[in-house]
């Protein structure tokens, strides 16, 4: 059984921003936090406000990508493969092609998305360390992961450390 | 804090469920028989060749609108009032849009041929046409299913991750732990999370305004007068979303009572809930003045024929159905002592939900029976399995709809715990 790192809970949300903003000065940048619930400002206690383009990039790119197949479909479909004449009307009726381009616009795009997500944290994830503890998402708790990995790790000092800045219980968590 | 909403198996949830159950029972039988005996057995004719089933369709789709609404258009809004509310309307749509969906299939006479819907490359070169109006509502109700259930599973990630923890069995860790996909809620997939929601929020509210207005075109661009107006897609819109938000509140009042959830989803929820119907009640009176106007500015003898034939034909009682429900009820609306009577509102909103049915059934059979030739006109009388399929596609619902309230989280849990760090004073 190795030593995957400390899990400390904290029940109330002061706790836990004053314990997070107190590793950040001691220096410990790789810890974790888990919570069941979207934390708003996060952001700026961890240090990483820097928003990346990634997903916006996925959703333009899918978006493109789009349009240019719903257009060439259509318009394999109606003027190359199949042409057919309705009282001699145009056989490149753009105008009749866009509703399904815009449509595969958001379909793609969001499909693009989907996966970009899925790749991105990669999902599923059925096992983690994490797991194996008394992680209860639940409960309205808020959790610090103290990875081993970490140089600055000590488990003595990071142990007394949240012992000190009052999280609600401490456990190591280790992996199989 | 709330760690599970979803109703526990009680007398009356099982009642609700063996009632919606025999209805769905009665509706598999009515498939089966559409299967071996074909369309017939509906009352379908020339020219009424669409009839109830399309009016299904069209009523079913325009209720999924109100989920998307909610959980999209008001999230990018940052209207936060809508947390309580978003995950049962959202479902709604799933299973609105799956009723939808079913009966342009079946409607299709070959129902195992629905695969020629889509274009794939056979060896006969045969394409569908995509100058019809009838294939872009193929491509835009799957695209409305698809996005809508990334969406609605997306949203239920993080609190299937809380059923896993809380429950006790085995088999229900197991359960919710496959579904969740192996959430923790990390500072990592939270923030991915939250980059994504707001991106595909995005969509999904593009999708709210086209979809209906793509089902809309199925009637803007024929040529028989009823349906030839570039008034429907706007007008099928507000429909849909005045319908939608009626559904709503239909559900949304048993739920809140079955799981006494007054201090989530509150009279200022219904309160707005109404306002927003009455608006949109609104827009789709001013929809049916504008169809007389139109009609008679055009000067086209068979458009003023169809629209005098509208309220005073042989269909006459559907549209005084249509105007009563949709136009006059709704008016009670302007008072805040009717907006949050509960009991009214639900008597209301299951009249604005009969209302819109009939209007879909007004637009289609009321335009289809009554064309050019004076030998055309045929009327359509429903069969006992219109009223079936009918019937049948409301248990489908229900069924679905009381699973879902069983065993999954019916409000957006960790939505509602969402907490918001004070900015740092230093």
């Amino acid at each position: 059984m190795k030593l995957h790192g400390l899990l400390a809970s904290f029940v109330s949300l002061e706790d836990f921003t004053k314990a997070v903003r107190e590793c950040k000065r001691q220096g410990y940048r790789h810890f974790d936090v888990l919570s069941s619930q979207e934390i708003e400002g996060l952001d700026e206690l961890m240090g990483s406000s820097e928003r990346s383009p990634l997903f916006s990039f996925a959703a333009i790119s899918g978006a493109v990508t789009g349009i240019l197949t719903g257009f060439f479909m259509q318009w394999y479909a109606d003027v190359w493969s199949a042409p057919l004449d309705v009282g001699g009307k145009p056989l490149n009726s753009w105008p009749a092609f866009v509703p399904l381009c815009f449509i595969l616009m958001i379909l793609f795009s969001a499909f693009s998305l989907l996966f970009t997500f899925i790749f991105k944290l990669r999902l599923p994830e059925p096992y983690h360390p994490v797991f194996k503890t008394s992680l209860d998402l639940s409960k309205n708790h808020f959790y610090l992961l103290f990875p081993a990995e970490d140089p600055l790790y000590n488990n003595e000092a990071v142990s007394a450390l949240l012992k000190h800045l009052r999280a609600h219980s401490i456990e190591e968590v280790l992996c199989d | 804090m709330i760690e599970r909403a979803s109703i526990k198996t009680t007398r009356g949830w099982l009642l609700l469920l063996i009632i919606s159950a025999s209805l769905l029972f009665a509706f598999m039988i009515g498939v089966t028989v559409l299967l071996y005996r074909g369309v017939g057995i509906w009352g379908v004719n020339i020219p009424v060749g669409w009839a109830f089933a399309i009016t299904n369709f069209v009523w079913w789709i325009g209720i999924g609108h109100a989920g998307t609404f909610i959980s999209a258009i008001l999230f990018l809004l940052r209207q936060e009032l809508r947390t309580a509310i978003s995950r049962f309307a959202e479902t709604m749509t799933i299973f609105a849009v799956a009723c939808a969906g079913l009966f342009p299939l079946l409607h299709l006479g070959r129902p195992w041929f629905f695969y020629w819907l889509f274009p794939y490359y056979d060896t006969m070169r045969m394409w569908p046409q995509f100058r019809s109006p009838l294939v872009w509502d193929v491509f835009a109700v799957s695209t409305y299913l698809l996005v809508s259930l990334i969406f609605w599973y997306l949203g239920l990630i993080p609190d299937l991750a809380m059923y896993r923890d809380h429950a006790k069995s085995k088999a229900a860790q197991r359960f919710y732990g496959v579904l969740a996909l192996g959430w923790r809620g990390s500072y990592k997939q939270w923030r991915t999370y939250r980059s994504f929601y707001i991106l595909l929020a995005g969509l999904a509210t593009a999708l709210v305004i086209s979809v209906h207005s793509i089902v809309g075109l199925d009637f803007a661009s024929a040529v028989i007068p009823g349906w030839h107006s570039t008034i429907y897609p706007p007008y099928f819109v507000a429909g849909a979303i005045f319908s939608g938000f009626a559904m709503v509140i239909t559900l949304g009042i048993p739920i809140r009572k079955a799981l006494g959830l007054e201090e989530v989803i509150t009279l200022q929820h219904f309160d707005l809930c109404a306002k927003f119907m009455l608006a949109m009640g609104i827009l789709v009176a001013y929809g049916y003045l504008m169809e007389i106007v139109s009609a008679y500015v055009s000067g086209d003898p068979y458009e003023i024929s169809m629209i005098v034939d509208r309220y005073t034909g042989s269909y006459a009682g559907v549209a005084t159905v249509m105007i009563f429900c949709n136009v006059l009820v709704p008016q009670f609306l302007w008072f805040k002592k009717f907006r949050i009577s509960l009991r009214f509102l639900f008597v209301l909103s299951l009249l604005i939900n009969i209302g819109m049915w009939a209007e879909r059934f007004v637009i289609v059979v009321g335009g289809l029976y009554h064309n050019f030739l004076p030998s055309s006109p045929h009327l359509f009388i429903p069969t006992r399995w219109d009223w079936i399929f009918l019937a049948g596609s409301l248990g489908l619902f229900l069924t679905l709809y009381l699973l879902f309230l069983r065993f999954f989280p019916i409000l957006a849990l960790s939505e509602l715990r969402k907490v918001r760090l004070p900015k740092e004073a230093s």
